[in-house]
């Protein structure tokens, strides 16, 4: 019995203390291999199979393959991912959260698209399945895998760095990178979404040209509380759409680099670079400015002349001269003095024309106004300096130029040294004006179109020489005969015109002054008789004045209504602005002045003359002629 | 003097004995067999006189002065029976004294009280004591025939019931529970009880509410024995074997048992609950002379199990499985479960008891448990919800029906997409490809790599108790009795959790992934611990939480029990001081100011008294009333507001006040035992704070109601009919009513921030209370054969079981803009509670003993629910989260726990 009891107690014992409960397991691994699956189309024929509003049940036994671009992991795309071939993108949907477990970025997937369904929210194509009752949803999250195979892992494919005018609908669903945008100054301060309420949000991206495009966030996005980042740079996103809206989806923000300056502002720490540095930095293609400079240059074009662009404007500091390229049209004027944060502009090339692109028009900061007197040289030196003395005013002396009537287009120009294209845009205001002929002073814009070349500010920067004005002349006088052509009328003032007959050019003139022992005030008028345009289809006008002492300045006036004799402040006079004398008794041409705003009446032309009791300048006119044709 | 003073009384004595030949007698019978039990020691205590029981059973004993006795009656193998009489000069017949064997105890005790019921009871932490059964009639039938139905006696909570080791104190001061599972494993060396039940009067501590408990483990009170058992079962395990070895006080003044046991299964009744646990037991008393006696007493139960879920009732449904365990899946071919819970927690405790006297006895014990009790769960940071049971993956969460039954097919069809996928966590760990920044505060120290996003979490609650205790029971006089003691409790508590597994990841971060989203712009909220800010962690390292809670208890009390003629009657009071203050380990980024470091501490002061008396109308009948008076501090566990992340304390935290009273009937006749009792109580001023996660906070959400009233009444009924000196009928009804009596206020607060978002009040004044039936009834016939077999057969109806609600659906919110004229189906389908179907139990133990020369051989086979009722819902839970979009309280449904269907404890047990 004992040994009974014994062999019980080593039954219980050996049994009780050898037994084990198997708790150890195996580790699953996994090799993440492309499937053995024939991809038989592209992303883009499946796209191109729907119809838009409506939904396709394929059945075509396809089988589309594409790499995971974008996915849920921040939470932005909510059982969403986004796959993309070389064809074209598609969002895929999944009902099911944090699908970015199962298809990271970069993740190759094959999808038997047999019983999924193609859909499309408000134009965004996308591949999902169908129920009864709510239409088109995700592919359930119980099914899925019998649809969607994963494969191999961190495989590349090609982001497009582009500009926001780049941005196509063939962009759509694909991953792109923007570069030189930044948030709009409506969005700073703000985040991306409403991270409290869950609201999803737009924001929009510009660039420095004033482009935009949104930018929209889920209020579910980890970064949806994070405020939108003030620099401007880079952003990597998901291009998406809206009906026509382009819309980006970024994937996370380590997707955006922002780290350059805001378009036109800076940190503050700029310096100051000099144009011929910056010239000489420039590389071919499209160049980035570096961090931390700012430029200060004078205005040297104008652009009421038309002969430039609304949004460029030609700017010369000591050392040299660039074409600003504004956003829009700027509203500078020639002499204003200017400063502007350059960092992270675009330094671009056109036609050969250096220009620092896509500026703000309130980039630019004026500090002053001032003068830049043109360089005077010779063509031959212009062509030997062509790229340093870029968008520099020079001045020419003593040139010929040939090839055409009138300023539009090219004319040659030539001096002793050599020849040089002067271009004027058919849309300036001189484009039609006649060119002189004969020996002439050209005062001009270095410029270049796939080669160097000067274009002109106006019709004035080109003096001496003769220009036919065209027609016939109707009135003419040198004033050797006095001022019997004219009526004068005295308004105020004991002193009145007069005749000078050693003053002229050569010769006589008509003279007048405020002074006579001291200043007296006046209001002196020289009328010109009446010309008669009623049936012109050419009247120009043309005179000379010289000038000396500082007082107010002659104006002249043409009247349609004055009657010939008396007050004409009785009558509606209007101004024009000719070239009048600046001094010194030197002789100025008036130029051309066109008088066809009057044609179909009579006119008559008038030199008034003011000056108060404390000064008083003294006025010449001579040479006066009209050309009506 | 002291000679002659001796030589008087023993003079005196013989004269009375000579001159009254009065006595007591009666007859000693085998509870279960009804065999007369011979040999058993029947002693007064009063003047230490004793005989023992002759051949039938019977004894007789000469008394020689009127008065009040109390006297025990010890046989081994039997439990120790006290009781007591009034003595009036004449012949008084006990009548038949039944003793239950202790083998009957143990076994019917292992058969519930294995871990099945805690298993199941995961989700509430509700554990019913079975540690209470004992010769008391109503309180056996509530243990073992109850116990299925999760009984709790007069729906008492269990942290009411204080249970003690050795004079140890075994409540945590934490959550109130005894660790039970510490002499799991150990049932032939727990066995030496002392019960009290509710109001009556205990002689080793004031006692709780629901009464106590006292576990004496001294070697010398083992049987003497070699015994070896094997068991076989279907409940939480499948095999068990056991061995014990006891001497026996020794001539050399010792006494030495041992025990061991294992239990095993790789299945336990629920899919995939394995179960590997050990036990070792030691006690060594030494006596050091007749005066004093030491005990040393180690023992360790180490276990790890597989644990079950409860489940809402659609995925019953669905897996035609009323006990579906969703915690487990395949891998490696193998049913592997997420949910892991190991306990490792040795005990030691030294114990002096000292006789200075016949009547007095001083008991001092010092006391030490340490160890782990941890439990894993999965853990994600950024990825979908891995468990299959969340309610976005069933059926019902689709809006359409047809979709809905599609899906319901599918999961029908593919029974493993209702269990945990291990290899699509491992796949998904495998594709991970993270970059960790400024890894551990360290700038520019970038790790990239496999980051897990799912792992086996491993949440620790471990345990440093210290303890010491002292107490005396000592008779005054004749007729009065004093106990008194004193205690000091020291309680750590190191709740922390460690990554377990990777699961195929290279490593995990010690990120908040709850807070990311709610503070983009403030970098430190995410970290766990700012002190070591990107924290990578690997398996083994501490991650998410780590603190400790310490507690300490130092109580005194006191208790005089008069006995006269006619009127037993005691008084007794206790008067505490409990303290608790957090130790945090963490800086936590959300809130570093009040994360860090000690806390301030918390105390409370509390005080309770007892009475009762009873009057003996004879011998037979007894009358008796109770009354208890008393606070009861908080446990640490409701102090803290969300401890995992900062010491906030709850708001206008207070002690509980406790008012409760019961008068009874007790006849004890030869053919009729019947005891009747009523009882009254208010358990007022509770606080509970519960966490639960909630989907739209997207943040673990803790829920603290304060100002909880609870009434508990009712009536305890049994008697048990001897029809013939075989067969026994007993019947057993408990009929309770127990309700909430209050609008306790809702603080509701989030782990993410320290606002609060809201009070509300709860209008559950008059709900139910759950977690047991309020009505049970029992039936039991018992046959007992002379031939040393046994059959017993019960019949167990339950009745009144409630749901336990969400208080969120008890508030003006949850029917703000409901007309309830208009829509009372919907206003009451979400304000109502839900009270289950009643249902019954019908359980047949049976066993039989075999005498062989010199050894025993026991067979014991208890088979619980014998007619396979697998559909009686014994609890269950409204999930915390209320759909108020829908108000559809269908959007988050209840889950429910299912009683198990047949089952079986077979048991061999050979005894030298």
């Amino acid at each position: 019995m004992m040994n009974k009891f014994f062999l019980f107690l080593s039954v219980v014992l050996t049994i009780g203390v050898l037994s084990c409960v198997d708790r150890t397991f195996d580790e699953p691994e996994f090799l993440f291999e492309d499937p053995n699956l024939e991809v038989t189309q592209s992303i883009a024929a499946l796209k191109a199979g729907h119809v838009g509003g409506q939904f396709e049940i394929l059945d075509g036994g396809n089988i589309i393959s594409g790499i995971v671009v974008a996915n849920d992991k921040s939470g932005n795309f909510y059982e969403t991912f986004v796959i993309a071939d070389e064809t074209g993108g598609i969002e895929v949907k999944v009902n099911k959260r944090s699908l970015f477990n199962n298809f990271p970025v970069g993740r190759k997937v094959f999808i038997k698209t047999d019983g999924l369904v193609l859909g499309d929210y408000n134009d965004l194509i996308q591949l999902g399945f169908s129920s009864l009752d709510e239409g088109f949803i995700g592919i359930p999250a119980e099914s899925y895998d019998d649809y969607i195979f994963g494969g191999s892992l961190n495989n590349s494919f090609v982001v497009d760095t582009l500009s926001i005018g780049d941005l196509t609908m063939n962009y759509t669903s694909m991953v792109v990178c923007l570069k030189d945008v930044q948030f709009s100054d409506a969005d700073l301060g703000y985040t991306y979404a409403d991270a409290t309420y869950k609201v999803t949000t737009n924001r929009t991206l510009v660039d420095c040209a004033g482009r935009e495009v949104l930018i929209r966030t889920s209020g579910y996005a980890s970064f949806a509380g994070k405020p939108v980042p003030g620099g401007k740079g880079t952003i990597t996103a998901v291009m998406s759409r809206y009906r026509n809206d382009i819309q980006l989806f970024l994937r996370d923000t380590t997707d955006l680099d922002f780290s350059a300056q805001r378009c036109g502002t800076g940190s503050g720490n700029e310096t100051f670079v000099d144009l011929i540095e910056l010239r000489n930095n420039y590389n071919s293609g499209n160049n980035i400015i570096g961090d931390e400079l700012k430029i200060s240059g004078v205005v040297i074009s104008d652009k009421n002349y038309n002969n430039i662009h609304q949004n460029n404007a030609i700017v010369q500091d000591p050392t040299g001269g660039i074409v600003l390229r504004f956003s829009g049209a700027h509203s500078l004027e020639p002499g204003d003095k200017v400063e502007a944060i350059v960092s992270g502009m675009e330094l671009s090339d056109y036609n050969g024309l250096l220009q620092i692109n896509n500026l703000a028009t309130n980039a630019v900061i004026k500090s002053g106004v001032e003068t830049i007197e043109p360089r005077l040289t010779t063509i031959d030196e212009i062509i030997n300096n062509g790229e340093a003395w870029e968008s520099t005013l020079v001045k020419i002396q003593g040139c010929n130029i040939s090839g055409g009537q009138v300023y539009g287009g090219n004319l040659n120009v030539t001096d002793g040294s050599g020849e040089l294209v002067l271009y004027t845009r058919s849309a300036a205001t001189f484009a039609d004006q006649a060119v002189p002929s004969g020996q002439v002073d050209i005062i001009s814009i270095v410029s270049d179109y796939n080669g160097t070349q000067i274009n002109l500010r106006s019709g004035d920067d080109v003096s001496g020489g003769t220009v036919d004005p065209g027609g016939d002349v109707v009135f003419e006088d040198d004033f050797e005969g006095g001022l019997d052509k004219w009526y004068t009328f005295s308004v105020l003032g004991d002193q009145v015109w007069e005749h000078s007959p050693q003053y002229g050019n050569p010769g006589s003139c008509a003279k007048m002054t405020g002074y006579s022992g001291g200043a007296f005030a006046n209001e002196d008028w020289l009328i010109s008789p009446q010309i008669d345009l009623t049936s012109a289809t050419v009247g120009t006008l043309k005179f000379e004045t010289a000038m000396n002492y500082s007082g107010f300045p002659m104006e002249v006036y043409i009247s349609e209504e004055y009657d010939g004799t008396g007050d004409p402040n009785d009558a509606e006079w209007v101004q024009i602005n000719p070239v009048l004398s600046s001094g010194s008794w030197t002789w100025t041409g008036s130029g051309n002045i066109d008088l066809s705003d009057y044609f179909g009446s009579g006119i008559y032309f008038a030199f008034k003359f003011t000056c108060s009791d404390q000064e008083s300048s003294t006025w010449e006119v001579d040479n006066v002629e009209v050309f009506v044709k | 003097m002291s000679n002659f003073r001796s030589y008087i009384i023993v003079l005196l004595t013989f004269i009375s004995i000579a001159l009254s030949g009065q006595s007591i007698e009666g007859v000693v019978l085998d509870s279960e067999t009804g065999e007369p039990i011979a040999n058993a020691e029947l002693k007064l205590v009063n003047d230490g006189n004793s005989t023992l029981t002759l051949a039938d059973g019977s004894f007789q004993l000469q008394i020689n002065q009127e008065g009040r006795y109390s006297f025990s009656i010890v046989k081994e193998g039997y439990e120790k029976y006290f009781s007591n009489f009034s003595f009036k000069k004449e012949t008084l017949n006990l009548g038949s004294i039944k003793l239950y064997q202790l083998e009957d105890l143990n076994e019917k005790d292992v058969s519930y009280l294995s871990e099945t019921d805690v298993n199941q009871s995961d989700e509430t932490s509700e554990v019913l004591s079975l540690l209470t059964a004992s010769q008391d009639e109503f309180s056996r039938t509530a243990a073992f025939d109850f116990g299925v139905a999760r009984f709790k006696v007069r729906g008492y909570h269990p942290n009411f019931n204080e249970i003690y080791m050795n004079g140890m104190p075994m409540n945590d001061l934490d959550d109130g529970y005894a660790a039970w599972s510490i002499w799991g494993g150990l049932n032939e060396v727990v066995r030496r009880r002392q019960s009290n039940h509710s109001l009556e009067p205990s002689f080793f501590a004031f006692g709780g509410l629901g009464g106590s408990n006292h576990v004496s483990t001294l070697a010398s009170d083992q049987r003497k024995q070699i015994r070896a058992s094997f068991s076989f079962t279907n409940r939480s395990y499948r095999q068990r074997a056991m061995l014990t070895y006891s001497t026996g006080m020794m001539k050399n003044g010792w006494a030495v048992s041992v025990s061991g046991s294992r239990r095993w299964s790789e299945e336990g009744y629920i899919e995939a609950t394995f179960y590997d646990a050990y036990a070792g037991f030691i006690s060594i008393d030494r006596k050091l002379n007749r005066n004093n006696l030491l005990n040393l007493t180690v023992l360790n139960s180490p276990n790890v199990r597989g644990r079950s879920s409860g489940a809402v009732q659609e995925i019953y449904d669905i897996t035609g499985n009323n006990y579906h365990n969703s915690y487990w899946g395949l891998q490696d071919g193998k049913k592997r479960n997420s949910r892991k819970a190991s306990s490792n927690q040795p005990l030691a405790v030294l114990r002096h008891l000292w006789t200075p006297g016949d009547q007095t006895t001083i008991n001092t014990t010092i006391g030490y448990q340490g160890g782990s009790y941890a439990t894993t769960r999965l853990d994600w940071y950024n990825a979908a919800d891995p468990r299959p049971d969340y309610y976005r993956y069933l059926p019902s969460y689709k809006t359409n029906e047809t979709e809905a039954a599609e899906l319901y097919t599918l999961l029908q069809n593919n029974p493993e997409m209702m269990q945990v996928n291990w290899d699509k966590m491992y796949e998904v760990n495998q594709l991970s490809n993270e970059t960790i920044y400024n890894v551990n505060g360290e700038a520019g120290n970038n790790l990239t790599g496999k980051m897990s996003q799912y792992i086996l979490q491993e949440q620790h609650q471990d345990p440093l108790k210290l303890s010491f205790n002292s107490y005396i029971q000592t008779e005054l006089n004749d007729f009065t009795s004093f106990n008194g003691g004193i205690s000091y409790q020291n309680e750590k508590v190191k709740q922390f959790s460690v990554v377990d597994d990777l699961l195929g990841g290279e490593f995990y971060v010690n990120f908040d992934k709850y807070a990311e989203r709610d503070f983009p712009n403030n970098p430190d909220v995410i970290q766990n611990d700012l002190n070591n800010p990107n924290n990578v962690v690997y398996e083994g390292d501490v991650f998410g939480y780590n603190y400790e809670i310490n507690s300490s208890k130092a109580k005194a009390w006191a208790k005089t029990l008069f006995v006269l003629d006619k009127l037993d009657l005691y008084i007794a009071g206790d008067v505490s001081y409990t303290s608790f203050f957090r130790n945090g380990l963490y800086k936590n980024g959300k809130f570093p100011e009040s994360s860090y470091g000690k806390s301030e501490t918390v105390s409370f002061l509390d005080f309770g008294v007892k009475a009762g008396l009873t009057y003996k109308i004879n011998g037979r009948n007894y009358l008796y009333a109770n009354g208890l008076y008393m606070t009861r501090p908080p446990f640490a566990r409701n102090v803290y507001i969300s401890p995992r992340t900062r010491d906030h304390i709850v708001n206008n935290l207070t002690s509980e006040e406790i008012l409760g009273g019961e008068i009874g009937y007790e006849l004890k006749s030869p053919l009729l035992a019947l005891k009747a009792t009523a009882y009254y109580t208010e358990i007022n001023n509770q606080t509970k704070v519960r966490s639960f996660f909630h989907d739209d906070e997207v943040s673990f959400v803790n829920y603290i109601l304060t100002g909880i009233d609870e009434v508990h009444m009712g009536t305890e009924l049994s008697a048990k009919y001897k029809i013939s000196s075989t067969l026994d009928i007993k019947a057993v009804a408990s009929i309770g009513d127990y309700f909430y009596n209050s609008r306790p206020v809702a603080t509701i607060s989030q782990d993410n921030n320290a606002e609060v978002l809201t009070d509300k009040l709860i209008y559950m004044k008059n709900f139910k209370i759950n977690g047991t039936p309020q009505r049970a009834y029992s039936l039991a016939l018992s046959y007992n054969s002379p031939k040393f077999w046994f059959v017993n057969l019960s019949f167990n109806y339950f009745d009144k079981i409630y749901l336990d609600f969400n208080p969120e659906r008890r508030t003006v919110e949850a029917v703000d803009g409901i007309d309830k004229e208009a829509n009372p189906v919907l206003w009451s389908s979400i304000i109502q509670q839900e009270q289950l179907p009643s249902d019954y139990i019908v359980n047949f133990f049976g066993g039989k003993s075999w005498k062989i020369k010199d050894y025993y051989l026991y067979l014991q086979l208890g088979v619980n629910n014998v007619l396979n009722n697998k559909k009686f819902i014994t609890g269950g839970y409204e999930q915390f989260r209320f759909d108020y979009d829908n108000r559809d309280v269908n959007t988050y449904p209840s889950r429910y726990y299912y009683a198990y269907g047949m089952n079986y404890f077979l048991n061999l047990s050979f005894r030298i």
